[in-house]
């Protein structure tokens, strides 16, 4: 037998490393399996009604996309016990069991993971909660889609990964499966299903939508003090909104320092979309989703605007002024936020002052807009068990489970979560309703889905313009040339 | 077939053996992602695709297209300079406060070290809240000095100032010192006491004495200094992400953007193997220039 050598051992380790590596490198990236038109189970098993379901009062009156009536199924069946087993059978067998991926956290993670027992015992499917933080989210699940690895469903967003994933197949277009199971899309928002749409698939279900950054928590006393009208739906920015935030700031010392702003908004790409918007343009073009639009002179106008409540009317604290929490400790007489604090600003105010959400005012022309954040549901295109996974969507999509999402975040995006009294007597979502139902749009996001470079790109570049008192629009010809250049990046 | 093995050989291929769980590691964990990454490198890859050689497109994207880089560079040069000088200083300085032999030296160094021990996020959490402009408590004792102190970590022009404040203050009482203080207490006595007889004062056998005895730990921190400076993240990460407005993009900040949330795995492996020929030519430059001015006893 041949001397091992040094040289030997170390050559053969390598060979063997280099074969590892080699065949971990040549794991084939996931590739869509042929989902079933329909299994074997019936659909009561998993919880999906098939008894046609006539939604309980329309919304509003304004809401003229609503269905009067609604074909089809309730997506899912509710979570009470009792509800649950209706149409169940009574020890459902477990035939399957999902990987779920999702971010932890407090009330919303205690809620999946009741729901998830839930679903089991009902439908006979273990569903097991993969938790990843936030900060790691994207490049856990992108990991393991490049290691083969991916769940059956992952929770996801529009910064998130849910038009790489769209856009890359990894996603299963829900639509023959919506079909399959005789789901009636019509309870959602349109718009909501729209901002779940990528080339015509259904890459998602959304179990909590938000309209955007187009709430305006108020502080009432603030406003009362200095004899100013609350915020009315009619209001546009640069008339009575802007008397209002003028009246509202407060300088006693004057030394050009307010002890109390009148607005303020975050630094962040969002907050800026709701004012481009409200001006009747956009961040991009919206129909080929190619073109940056930021030097369109209704984006620069609007930007402007944003520009002159820190710099001109000093109305707003600059972004080198924003402390925390500035709107619950009284710095600030409003807050540009989302419908996803309603539930947690009275804990953070306490009785510091009376406060109220309403809706961000118009633009010069009378516009307003935002646009649709979704709390995604996806279904992997590789999962064994679609169907399963699928049903265990419908299930946390339902309407009792939007209406228990408003006890911590943003409500289910369902015409009946928002008429049931829980949402409809709240007087913080009263505007909100009108915006999620008849305003808000999806994002123009990039045709090639970098959303998240996109979206860095333009929270900083917007930072960068508010920093500048000297030469603003050069700022705007740098994010406008920073955006085109990802625009021009081929598709992700 | 052990059997027909030497003595020698079976001995050799026990160690082999022996050593072969690290060994398999270094291989399976290290190498082989460092081989792959320079692979990756010449690619276009973005994990759900399959990577596309690009031969070095990468490399002239990022020396000539990327608009971020040469500013990731600058910004993360402008706070390793501030971690290596006022670090290595202010690390010397408390070594040799805490070498006087002073009462309760003990519970000093202690104190100066506990600070070092603090997880990264756990401080850069703790000092967002120091340094918030207006509840915080450095802009509350500078008001109490009369000063306006100026938006820590918002304002771009302090931002990295003031991760410069967050860093030195877990490390200048750390590691660094430790090596210090044990460097300061191999200095001999003997020279001091002659030196102390020449009628040299306490500044002229500090220069004289102490800095060339102390010059090799100098130079060892200074290594690790301006290799840590350079790798700068954590900190900014968690307390500005890299804001406002581009302020403290620093060069890993840059790196792990564009792999883990733009997803440009090719372009991120370029910038990595970039960084790290950097640092590479960095310590060597500084192992060529330390035959000037760095003392070893043992080597005269």
């Amino acid at each position: 037998m041949a001397k091992v050598t040094r040289r030997r051992f170390v050559v053969g380790l390598g060979t063997g490393a280099a074969s590892l590596l080699f065949s971990a490198c040549g794991a084939p990236t996931p590739t869509a399996t042929p989902v079933p038109a329909k299994t074997a189970e019936p659909a009561q098993r998993a919880g999906v009604s098939t008894t046609t379901v006539t939604p309980t009062n329309a919304p509003t009156p304004a809401v003229s996309t609503a269905p009067a009536t609604t074909k089809g199924p309730m997506p899912a069946e509710p979570t009470k016990p009792g509800a649950v087993a209706a149409g169940q059978p009574a020890a459902a067998k477990q035939t399957a069991s999902i990987r779920f991926h999702l971010r932890p956290g407090g009330l919303v993670e205690e809620w999946f993971r009741k729901q998830a027992e839930a679903y089991s015992k009902a439908a006979g499917v273990e569903v097991k909660l993969e938790l990843t933080p936030d900060a790691e989210y994207t490049q856990k699940l992108t990991t393991l889609v490049a290691a083969g690895d991916l769940g059956d469903a992952y929770w996801s967003g529009p910064f998130y990964v849910f038009y790489p994933f769209a856009a890359r197949g990894i996603a299963l277009d829900l639509n023959p499966l919506v079909k399959a199971e005789n789901v009636d899309l019509g309870v959602f928002f349109p718009s909501v299903i729209k901002a779940l749409m990528w080339d015509g698939k259904l890459c998602g279900l959304s179990y909590g939508s938000h309209p955007g950054y187009c709430t305006q928590f108020t502080n009432l006393d603030a406003y009362k003090e200095a004899g100013a009208k609350p915020p009315e739906w009619e209001w546009r920015y640069d008339k009575e909104w802007l008397d209002a935030l003028k009246a509202t700031t407060l300088d006693t010392n004057r030394d050009g320092t307010p002890d109390r702003y009148g607005f303020m908004f975050p630094y962040i790409s969002q907050s800026a979309y709701t004012f481009i918007r409200s001006w009747g343009s956009d961040w991009i073009e919206p129909t080929e989703l190619k073109t940056s639009w930021f030097t369109q002179e209704k984006t620069v106008a609007a930007l402007q605007f944003m520009h002159d409540l820190v710099h001109k009317h000093k109305v707003a604290p600059p972004a080198n002024g924003v402390v925390q929490n500035m709107f619950a400790n009284g710095l600030t007489a409003a807050w540009q936020d989302g419908t996803w604090d309603v539930a947690n600003m009275g804990d953070l105010i306490k009785d510091k002052f009376k406060w109220q959400a309403f809706g961000m005012p118009a633009g010069p022309e009378g516009k307003k807009g935002a646009f649709i954040g979704n709390n995604s549901l996806s279904v992997n295109k590789s999962s064994k068990y679609p169907n399963e996974t699928f049903r265990w969507i419908l299930w946390l999509c339902s309407k009792e489970n939007g209406l228990a999402q408003a006890d911590s975040t943003t409500p289910g995006p369902r015409f009946d979560v928002w008429a049931d009294p829980k949402v409809a007597n709240n007087p913080n979502y009263k505007d909100a309703l009108r915006w999620i139902s008849e305003i808000s749009q999806p994002a123009s996001f990039p045709k090639n889905a970098r959303v998240t470079e996109f979206n860095t790109t333009v929270t900083q570049g917007f930072q960068a313009f508010m920093l500048e008192t000297g030469n603003p629009r050069a700022k705007i010809e740098e994010l406008n040339k920073a955006v085109q250049a990802i625009l021009d990046k081929p598709l992700l | 077939m052990l059997a027909s093995l030497s003595r020698g050989q079976r001995k050799a291929l026990q160690g082999y053996l022996y050593t072969s769980p690290w060994t398999v590691g270094l291989v399976v964990f290290v190498i082989g992602p460092m081989v792959a990454s320079l692979y990756l490198s010449f690619t276009s890859y973005s994990i759900t695709s399959q990577p596309r050689f690009v031969g070095i497109q990468n490399y002239i994207y990022m020396l000539t297209g990327d608009e971020l880089f040469w500013g990731s560079v600058l910004k993360t040069l402008y706070f390793a300079g501030g971690v290596v000088l006022v670090g290595l200083t202010g690390s010397l300085a408390c070594a040799l406060l805490l070498n006087t032999g002073l009462r309760g030296s003990a519970f000093y160094r202690t104190a100066f070290f506990i600070p070092s021990l603090t997880p990264i996020v756990a401080l850069a959490l703790i000092w967002a809240w120091v340094l918030q402009p207006r509840y915080g408590v450095v802009n509350g004792a500078l008001a109490e000095l009369g000063m306006a102190g100026p938006g820590w970590l918002t304002d771009p022009a302090w931002a990295i100032p003031g991760l410069l404040l967050m860093n030195l203050w877990g490390t200048i009482g750390g590691s660094r010192m430790v090596i210090f203080l044990a460097g300061l207490q191999g200095v001999p006595q003997e020279l001091y006491d002659a030196a102390h007889v020449d009628g040299a004062s306490g500044w002229q056998r500090f220069w004289a004495v102490t800095l060339p005895m102390l010059s090799p730990t100098i130079f060892f921190n200074l290594v690790l200094g301006i290799i840590g400076g350079l790798k700068v993240f954590a900190a900014a990460y968690v307390t500005t992400d890299g804001g406002p407005a581009y302020a403290t993009w620093f060069y890993l900040i840059h790196l792990f953007t564009q792999a883990f949330r733009f997803l440009e795995m090719g372009y991120a492996s370029a910038l990595a193997w970039f960084f790290f020929a950097v640092v590479l030519a960095l310590t060597l430059i500084q192992f060529g220039i330390s035959r000037r001015w760095v003392y070893y006893e043992g080597e005269r």
